[in-house]
């Protein structure tokens, strides 16, 4: 038996680390830890409500939006507001421009390379890679010459040994086994993705003011100001086109670079749609209101949770079923560590009684963790991508069941095999298809609106806190790109008594609970083989398919 | 993405990219570090000189905002600082490395390149309790601050949490976080407020070490002056309904559809230096103050404790509730005043009165002349 | 004790002096011109300050410069504030024992236990006021607390002035505060002085009035007159103590 330590866990958010026993080539129990603690829901008490998503998106500048949203809902939740319906369209917009950004960012520039070996991209024949390109996706960057001019980059870069940010990766390493010429394909979609980032998030820009971290939130609705005739309103005619334009952009790169590029992969290393499970349990808030955020019947993406792979079965959510342990985890509950709490009663007292730094090993029988391990009924539970399309799709979403019968039958897969690194992958790819398709609709119905003279972005009715209640509790919910994100609020006297965030990451790396249940990633490690204990690619590769993000998961 | 020993000039036409796209990008960052267009030849010169120094990104108690941010930069673009103007060798975001291999990377600079590398930092560096609040690869943040900034030709703080503890370090700051200055006094420290910064900002401020050697005209907090030295308010597209007297009084209403001044939803932009307004965000998209938002003054220093309640114009008086604003305090103090005023008149016209009943005193006894 | 037959109740509690006080010529003209003044001054600034905290007339369209005109004003009279305050502040070193400095400062036993025999007669613990020629010891020293607060008052505007206007001058000379102290909370000093101003007119005022109508010595008259009508024994009294002292 023998440990494996991997820390940093790179090409994610945050500090991530973890520890692994090895035994007889294969993964037989692991631990996922994260290293870092801010201290936001304590720094949030005392606080003027209204405010608090401006210090709650501080949460995670990768999923940055995220936050905010959920905390307005929460104190919209509290004080019992309802937005206009501008504003919900407007949330939905950047919520779903959101999920296309950081899923195309999480592809190519934090998971590509685990699957990617860019310095095979130099034995690839630019002739064949335009022959690949172009039976994949019609997606006219595919010349030759393009692919050549990709490259003499890569191959300049090799020679100059100042390999940047690809010195230190795994080349070489047995488990890469993609043909050269997707290799260079892969490189130069890498390249292009970088930009279309850039490019596409001025949807925030114009809707957020700026990306990260949007600044146009409001308790009660938004301050983007919408009027047709004028030009310095946020949202105008002009800025709708522009929207419209962007929107339309992305879908096409979703389209013919994303999708084609993940169904290409996938089918190189079908190994993995049988490695990488997990849990099982798959739990989904829903998100993306179509009038009331109360009215979860009508929300674009449907809540529910599903047990044991169960796709026949899917269970109603109930927020007051979540819960948090810190029997691991380096936080102290003024009642022992043993027994949960469900937010509202939830506290941070953190507590820190692990080996002192620096340090070889955690003590990971015991508190190993900044994580505290988040329970619904006391099962751990997977949330994200995979499991928002597999309750859509077990709910019977129409568009969502298409999109994924699609890639199963280009993959002549089964159902089953979305339970693996590779599902989690294509959930991912397939939701930010679906999502980008959404951001062109809601754009032209915002733009519907706005030509029809409706004009209300804000309900004002409680902005003054004279107008609260002495004390009021609130939820908010919202799925993130990375899953089921929540934030519970307590107002007393106009201002935060408690604040609580149960944060995807939070779900899927936290730590195991008071009955010795392991988390997401912990179980999704067990049985993984590993080819080289020095250079544990495996281990990167299903912990980046949940795309960790661990400043969310402690915060 | 060119051996070091190539001009960028050659690189950059390797690329397909022109002379002519390459003079308008100098230019651009001419213009951003508010050199005179003069200096155009001297940045276009220095570039095409550049070997490429090795840079090094530290996270540390941070969001990751401005790694993203730096994401979305596009004059220079991500990929040209990161692969054609620097080595970037190690970022825990990004790299392709990752655990003892990342560590080595990190290692490798630090020994090989000493006094020559530029070392990024961000996010908080946690002091209490012996740091434990941040630890990467089981070192804490600490630990490897002091290792790696000294070291480095300079160490550029990148946002608020970097530069002062940011948000980390807000009352009652839990961690004991502080930012880079603070924590590695004997780092050669550029700070860059914002959260997040703005990566045309931080691109110009590498394009200068590149083309001077050094760091830029920094204020008085070791920020850049051409990006920090102006008031928001100043160059604010909404400045001339301030003046007028024309605000928003409520979100959505008529002068938030025309553009008005946001004053008195609590912007933020007359304590604010930065420079949002001009060179703006996401590729001159837009800024907060734009899309219809106050502004928090987010460069400023220790702007989460001292330019909030985000709502309000004026900070919370120390010692009362957080509701309770600077200008109802003092109208309660004048109206207690007053009211005691009141009260104290009622009360000496009672005195008064009782002074003058006429049985009270006997009837003699004064109007003798003085006695001196 | 007080004649009373000779007036009914209400009146004034001193007692009828039998010979008629004197006519003693107490506040000097740079007292009276930059009392008032800074009155004026003062009412000025308390408005357009408060407007440049909260707008609360806010412009249609087509009206140019509110609010600029309003710091304009404001800036201006903050200067006409600050030469008034000079010019008093000139007076304490040139001007009559009851302008003089040292009549503010609360250095002697006498000065102290006048003070609490004020605070005594304020509180109803006691009759009579004590008679003073120039300001009682509690006024006095209330006096000092503004002319402080006056000063800070300056100080925050000043360096408002320069982070609103800079300057070759003034932005040497205060751009150093606001990195000690930051801007927001030198604007939150400035802001809550205001304050301070309002309290003190209200206590002022009555004060004046309340001691004018106790003393009958033409007290309220002497702001604009100079002169205040003293009983022999009182201005006697009074050059004694100082002598004394
Ligand atoms: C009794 C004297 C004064 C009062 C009551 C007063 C009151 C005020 C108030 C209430 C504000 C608004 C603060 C805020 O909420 O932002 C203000 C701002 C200001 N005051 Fe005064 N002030 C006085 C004297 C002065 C003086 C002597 C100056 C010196 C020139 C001055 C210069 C300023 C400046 C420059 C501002 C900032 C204006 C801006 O934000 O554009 N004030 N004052
Ligand atoms: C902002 C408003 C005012 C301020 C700051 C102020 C301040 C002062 C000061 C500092 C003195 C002491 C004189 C000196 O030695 O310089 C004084 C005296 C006096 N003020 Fe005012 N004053 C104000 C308004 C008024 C008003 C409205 C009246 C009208 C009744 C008034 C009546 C007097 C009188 C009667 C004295 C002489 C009182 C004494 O002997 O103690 N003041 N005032
Ligand atoms: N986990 C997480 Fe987040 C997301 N998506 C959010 O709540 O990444 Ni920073
Ligand atoms: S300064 Fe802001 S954006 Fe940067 S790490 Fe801190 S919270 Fe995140
Ligand atoms: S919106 Fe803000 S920065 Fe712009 S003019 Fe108004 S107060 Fe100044
Ligand atoms: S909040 Fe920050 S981003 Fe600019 S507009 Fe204000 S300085
Ligand atoms: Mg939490």
């Amino acid at each position: 038996m023998a440990r494996i330590v991997v820390d940093p866990v790179t090409r994610i958010e945050g500090h991530l680390r973890i520890e692994a026993e090895l035994n007889g080539g294969a993964i037989s129990d692991a631990w996922s830890s994260g290293t870092m603690f801010r201290g936001i829901e304590l720094i949030l008490r005392g606080r003027d409500p209204r405010e608090a998503w401006i210090w709650a998106q501080r949460i995670c500048g990768v999923c940055t939006t995220v936050h905010a949203l959920t905390s307005v809902r929460a104190v919209e939740d509290a004080l019992g507001i309802e937005v206009p319906e501008n504003a919900n369209l407007i949330r939905n917009i950047i919520g779903a421009s959101q999920y296309v950004q950081d899923h195309v960012i999480h592809f190519y520039h934090l998971h590509a390379l685990d699957w990617v070996d860019v310095t095979l991209a130099l034995k690839a024949d630019p002739a064949k890679t335009e022959q690949l390109a172009e039976s994949i996706s019609p997606w006219p960057k595919s010349s030759r010459t393009y692919f050549k001019g990709i490259q003499d980059r890569v191959k300049a870069l090799v020679e100059s040994k100042q390999l940047s940010l690809f010195s230190s990766g795994y080349w070489g390493h047995p488990a890469y086994h993609l043909p050269p010429e997707a290799n260079l394909l892969a490189v130069a979609h890498y390249i292009e993705a970088l930009e279309f980032q850039r490019d596409y998030i001025r949807i925030h820009a114009v809707l957020g003011g700026k990306n990260p971290h949007l600044q146009t939130y409001l308790v009660g609705g938004m301050s983007t100001a919408m009027d047709p005739n004028e030009p310095q309103a946020t949202i105008n005619p002009e800025r709708i086109t522009f929207l419209a334009e962007l929107a339309s952009k992305a879908q096409t790169f979703v389209d013919q670079v994303y999708i084609p590029d993940v169904l290409a992969v996938a089918s190189f290393y079908r190994d993995w749609f049988g490695r990488g499970e997990g849990l099982g349990n798959f739990l989904s808030y829903g998100d993306f209101p179509q009038g009331s955020v109360k009215d979860s019947a009508r929300f674009y993406l449907p809540r529910g949770a599903i047990f044991n792979r169960d796709l026949s079965k899917v269970q109603p959510v109930d927020p007051a079923n979540v819960a948090e342990y810190v029997t691991h985890s380096w936080y102290q509950y003024s009642d022992g560590d043993q027994n949960p709490k469900h937010p509202y009663q939830g506290e941070t007292n953190p507590k820190y009684t692990g080996p002192k730094p620096p340090f070889e090993n955690l003590q990971t029988d015991q508190k190993y963790s900044w994580l505290k391990a988040p329970r619904y009924q006391d099962h751990p539970m997977e949330v994200g991508p995979l499991s928002r399309m597999l309750v859509a799709y077990a709910s019977g979403h129409q568009e969502v069941k298409d999109l994924v019968n699609g890639a199963l039958a280009k993959l002549n897969a089964q159902p089953s095999a979305l339970f693996s690194t590779l599902g989690r992958i294509a959930a991912r790819a397939i939701e930010a298809q679906l999502m980008a398709r959404q951001v062109s609709k809601w754009v032209a119905e915002l733009g519907d609106k706005l030509g029809h003279g409706d004009l209300r972005v804000h309900n004002g009715e409680k902005w003054d806190p004279d107008s609260w209640p002495k004390e009021a509790q609130g939820f908010g919910f919202h799925e993130a790109p990375r899953g089921a994100l929540a934030h519970w609020v307590h107002i007393e006297d106009k201002k935060i008594k408690n604040y609580q965030a149960v944060v995807p990451t939070t779900w899927n790396a936290g730590p195991r609970d008071a009955k010795g249940q392991r988390g997401a990633y912990e179980a999704s490690l067990l049985k993984t083989p590993i080819a080289d204990p020095e250079r544990p690619l495996e281990i990167l590769r299903t912990v980046h398919s949940f795309d960790p993000c661990l400043a969310c998961a402690v915060h | 993405m060119f051996p070091s020993n190539q001009t960028f000039t050659r690189a950059l036409q390797q690329k397909g990219i022109n002379r002519r796209r390459f003079i308008k990008f100098c230019t651009a960052m001419t213009a951003t570090l508010a050199l005179p267009p003069r200096y155009v030849a001297q940045v276009a010169a220095a570039l095409e000189k550049a070997r490429k120094p090795v840079l090094v990104w530290l996270q540390f108690q941070d969001c990751a905002g401005n790694s993203e941010s730096i994401l979305r930069s596009s004059h220079p673009s991500v990929l040209e600082v990161v692969l054609d103007l620097f080595s970037w060798e190690y970022h825990e975001l990004v790299m392709a490395g990752a655990g003892h291999q990342a560590e080595a990377a990190l290692e490798r600079v630090v020994r090989e390149e000493k006094g020559k590398f530029l070392a990024v930092v961000e996010g908080a560096v946690p002091l209490a309790d012996d740091g434990v609040y941040c630890t990467v690869g089981g070192r804490t943040a600490l630990d490897i601050a002091r290792h790696v900034c000294p070291n480095a030709a300079a160490t550029i703080a990148a946002g608020a949490c970097a530069w002062d503890g940011g948000l980390v370090r807000a009352h009652p700051n839990p961690t004991g976080a502080v930012g880079i200055s603070e924590a590695v006094p004997e780092a050669n420290v550029i700070n860059l407020g914002g959260c997040p910064q703005n990566p045309a900002n931080t691109a110009a401020v590498l394009v200068h070490y590149l083309t001077f050697g050094q760091l830029p005209a920094m204020d008085q907090y070791h920020r850049p002056l051409f990006a920090y030295g102006r008031i928001i308010h100043d160059q604010c597209e909404r400045r001339a309904h301030y003046d007028a007297g024309r605000f928003v009084q409520e979100w959505g209403d008529e002068g938030h559809r025309k553009g008005w001044c946001l004053y008195k939803m609590g912007c933020k932009g007359p304590e604010a230096t930065f420079n949002c307004p001009s060179v703006r965000w996401n590729d001159g998209t837009s800024w907060p103050v734009k899309a219809g938002h106050g502004c928090l003054a987010c460069a400023s220093h220790r702007f989460w404790d001292v330019r909030s309640p985000f709502y309000e114009r004026l900070p919370q008086v120390p010692g009362f509730g957080a509701d309770v604003t600077a200008g109802e305090i003092g109208m309660g103090v004048t109206a207690a005043v007053a009211g005691a005023t009141i009260v104290h008149g009622i009360a000496s016209a009672i005195r008064d009165r009782m002074r003058t009943q006429p049985e009270a005193v006997p009837p003699q006894a004064s109007n003798q002349p003085p006695k001196a | 004790m007080t004649e009373l037959t000779k007036h009914g109740w209400g009146e004034a509690h001193r007692p009828e002096p039998a010979f008629p006080p004197l006519r003693v010529y107490v506040w000097e003209q740079p007292v009276r011109v930059s009392h008032w003044f800074i009155f004026l001054a003062v009412v000025v600034l308390s408005f357009t300050g408060y407007y440049i905290h909260n707008p609360f007339i806010v412009a249609k369209s087509s009206t140019p410069f509110l609010m600029a005109t309003i710091r304009f004003i404001h800036v201006v009279t903050g200067f006409v504030f600050i030469s008034a305050f000079l010019l008093r502040i000139y007076w304490f070193f040139k001007g009559n024992e009851w302008s003089n400095w040292r009549a503010f400062v609360p250095v002697h036993r006498r000065q102290w236990r006048g003070m609490g025999r004020m605070v005594a007669y304020y509180s109803f613990l006691r009759k009579d006021l004590v008679h003073q020629v120039g300001h009682n010891a509690l006024a006095a020293v209330t006096y000092l607390v503004m002319f402080t607060l006056m000063f800070v008052e300056i100080i925050t505007g000043l360096t408002l002035y320069t982070q609103v206007r800079g300057g070759w001058l003034l932005a040497p000379l205060f751009s150093w505060l606001p990195r000690v102290i930051d801007i927001q909370y030198i604007r939150l000093t400035h802001f809550c002085i205001m304050f301070a101003f309002f309290a003190f007119v209200i206590h002022h005022v009555y004060s004046a009035v309340l001691v004018s109508w106790e003393e009958r010595n033409g007290l309220i008259e002497s702001i604009f007159t100079g002169y205040k009508f003293v009983p022999r024994d009182e201005l006697a009294e009074d050059s004694a103590r100082r002598e004394a002292d």
